[in-house]
């Protein structure tokens, strides 16, 4: 038998290891089945590989992140390929008033940047797009994020599959129809994860019509004529059988 | 009494004895200034300063940076002064704890020195004790009393009796001025953005001593540097570099740290030969109550605010942004983002959700997409899910600098790309032709 401080830095492979620190649920059911700690972890990276970026990151998330920024934790937006909308957060249960955009610019910038948020160790949530990142880089990353309070989230093109990374937890996202996400864990510290996952995570404010929207499940082209503005779900029988 | 004489190395410049009463005041109100040297009473400080062999390493630490030459430690002012002048180490005189000892116990150090330890009260009496053969403070005590005050003065008596703790000293303790200014003549010249840092350090010393005398903290300072009077002649007399925060505070570690950032960017026309130091925004302090337990709300709110103007620091303001919503019907103005130091202090609340989805991410430019078979492209062919929302505002919203209307006549939709998620794109309506644009993504 081990001491027990060792027994709880140690990880056997053939097990489902236990994080040191709190996990934060990530409000899927599936997917917090096969995290350790079944959330989340605050210490260490984690990558979400996705391409385009901003196609799948922040579906996955926000439900995690809504809960964070309701407890009155904060989020830090770090070179997002795109400029957030101040405006659409809310919507997303996502409150505005938690949320900070670094629009940093060049690789090192942004993972000083990175390595200033993870040494202040706060219950901030870090989410950062960093598409070129040197694996020396992340392994310092790596190795201040296993101090940290709050997740790391780190976005890196799919390409980056095939390189190893420190980051203890590595998850590729696809954005699929019908408001699917398709998440296949590459690393864990547990068993491997053969098969993905499918997760239902429309974007929460579009959640409501979605449902609608799934159950036609016909594709429909734009009309040539808008008709008169409403609210109006698309592939609805009366245009569908305009078009037929 | 816990006495501590710091002796500077140059007492005669202008600016020694100013800037060690400056530093010294951030440990102990009691400060005199006395016969080029300046004298602290720390008995009070200790404990607040983590015990006294923590403050000693510390102010000995310090003392070094400061240009102090020498130190030393006795129970009374006169007696740490005398030991100071005569360059004897202060083993003896004070016990572990910081306490004197009985007077057995440091008294026969005192006796060992020379009469030339009691500074300028001695001056006079010197040769005529020489004279006497009594060279020590241990043989002039001996001497009788009466004597000694009718023939040497009754100066060096009371002098004496200072030292030995026989009389109470009664000094007049330093005060400070309104305003901070300090400066510092380089001992050589510096080329070396990040190294001025180092070299403003004494600097530093002395304004935290200066705030914490004045219960003040400070918001903002400037450090200026004047170029070496040997320098190309478009390199300019020298510069000025500025850092502020949103609190005051007197511990100046964190406004140290942006200096830091700002100057490691920063390269330097010319050799810097002088420093000046300035407190431009001083406030008065208000403390927080500690707390015992970890990672307090308050904590971790100042932690977080010094983490973001370190990253302004260095990335620059405007990239240090936080959401500021508006009332506006059209996606791109219905928020911006400003500066999170500008950001007022109520932070926006979460106003009513928008009617319509709006999506996480707003292109600066909308992008005019491919229409094919009477379908928009964007990575392949779009499926429109949900619309239109007709979004018809602006009409009275003019860009001057551009000279344009930002009016908007558009029909918005929610479109699923094959490979690019969930989009939101629009189709301008009153231009003639139908476009369509993407405008954002839901991510």
């Amino acid at each position: 038998m081990l001491p027990v401080a060792l027994e709880s830095v140690l990880w056997r492979a053939d097990q489902m290891a236990q994080p040191a620190g709190a996990v934060l649920a990530s409000e899927h059911a599936a997917l917090d089945a096969v995290l350790p700690g079944a959330g989340w972890p605050s210490q260490g990276l984690t990558e979400l590989l996705c391409d385009p970026p901003l196609s799948a990151e922040l579906r996955l998330l926000a439900p995690a992140l809504a809960r964070h920024t309701q407890a009155g934790g904060e989020v830090l937006l770090l070179a997002p390929p795109q400029a957030p909308s101040a405006a659409a957060w809310g919507g997303w249960g996502i409150d505005p008033a938690r949320l900070v955009w670094v629009p940093a610019q060049g690789a090192l910038d942004s993972a000083w940047a990175v390595g200033e948020c993870l040494r202040a160790r706060l219950p901030l949530v870090l989410l950062a797009w960093l598409p070129e990142v040197s694996p020396l880089t992340l392994r310092r990353l790596q190795v201040l994020a296993a101090g940290a309070l709050a997740p790391c989230f780190l976005v890196r093109p799919a390409v980056a599959a095939s390189a190893a990374s420190p980051a203890p937890l590595r998850l590729r996202l696809g954005a699929e129809t019908g408001g699917r996400l398709r998440v296949q864990v590459l690393k864990r510290r547990g068993a491997l994860v053969p098969e993905p996952l499918w997760l239902d995570a429309p974007p929460p404010s579009l959640a409501p019509l979605w449902a609608g929207c799934r159950q036609s499940g016909q594709r429909q082209s734009p009309p040539m004529h808008t008709p008169e503005a409403s609210h109006v779900v698309a592939g609805s029988t009366a245009r569908n059988a305009e078009r037929a | 009494m816990l006495w501590l004489a710091a002796l500077p190395a140059t007492p005669s410049a202008p600016d020694a004895l100013r800037s060690t009463v400056w530093w010294a005041l951030g440990y102990t109100p009691r400060v005199v200034q006395h016969e080029g040297a300046v004298l602290l009473e720390l008995s009070a400080s200790r404990r607040l300063f983590g015990g006294w062999l923590a403050l000693r390493e510390r102010l000995t630490r310090e003392a070094a940076e400061l240009g102090v030459a020498r130190l030393a430690w006795a129970p009374a002012g006169q007696a740490a002064l005398a030991l100071a002048r005569a360059g004897v180490a202060q083993a003896g005189l004070v016990g572990a704890q910081g306490d004197a000892g009985p007077p057995a116990l440091w008294h026969p150090v005192l006796d060992r020195l020379p009469v030339a330890a009691l500074g300028p009260a001695a001056h006079a009496a010197l040769l005529p004790l020489a004279q006497l053969g009594c060279h020590t403070l241990g043989a002039l005590r001996a001497l009788p009393r009466a004597g000694v005050s009718l023939r040497l003065g009754a100066e060096l008596l009371l002098a004496l009796d200072r030292c030995y703790g026989d009389v109470s000293e009664g000094w007049r303790w330093a005060t400070v001025p309104e305003r901070f200014e300090a400066r510092r003549e380089l001992p050589w010249r510096q080329d070396n953005a990040l190294a001025l840092l180092h070299e403003a350090e004494p600097l530093l010393l002395q304004l935290r001593g200066w705030l914490v005398a004045r219960r003040a903290g400070a918001r903002a300072l400037t450090l200026h540097w004047r170029h070496d009077t040997f320098r190309a002649r478009d390199s300019g007399e020298g510069g000025a570099m500025t850092v502020r925060s949103a609190e005051a505070m007197s511990d100046l570690a964190h406004l140290r740290r942006l200096l830091g950032q700002r100057l490691s960017r920063h390269t330097l026309q010319a050799p810097v030969a002088e420093l000046r130091l300035s407190a431009d925004e001083v406030l008065p302090l208000t403390e927080h109550n500690r707390s015992w337990l970890p990672d307090s709300p308050a904590d971790t709110e100042r932690s977080q605010r010094e983490l973001l103007e370190t990253l302004a620091a260095r990335l620059g303001p405007e990239r240090v942004l936080r959401p500021r919503l508006r009332p506006d019907h059209r996606p791109e103005h219905m928020g911006d983002w400003v500066s999170a130091s500008d950001a007022p202090a109520a932070r926006p609340r979460a106003s009513t959700p928008p009617s319509w989805p709006q999506p996480l991410f707003l292109l600066p430019e909308p992008l005019r997409l491919v229409v094919r078979e009477h379908r928009p492209h964007y990575r392949g062919a779009l499926e429109l899910l949900l619309g239109p929302q007709r979004i018809e505002a602006g009409w009275w919203h003019r860009d001057d600098s551009a000279d344009q209307m930002l009016a908007v006549f558009r029909d918005y939709w929610i479109a699923q790309s094959p490979q690019a998620g969930v989009l939101s794109v629009f189709r301008t309506r009153l231009s003639g032709e139908h476009a369509w644009y993407l405008h954002g993504f839901f991510a």
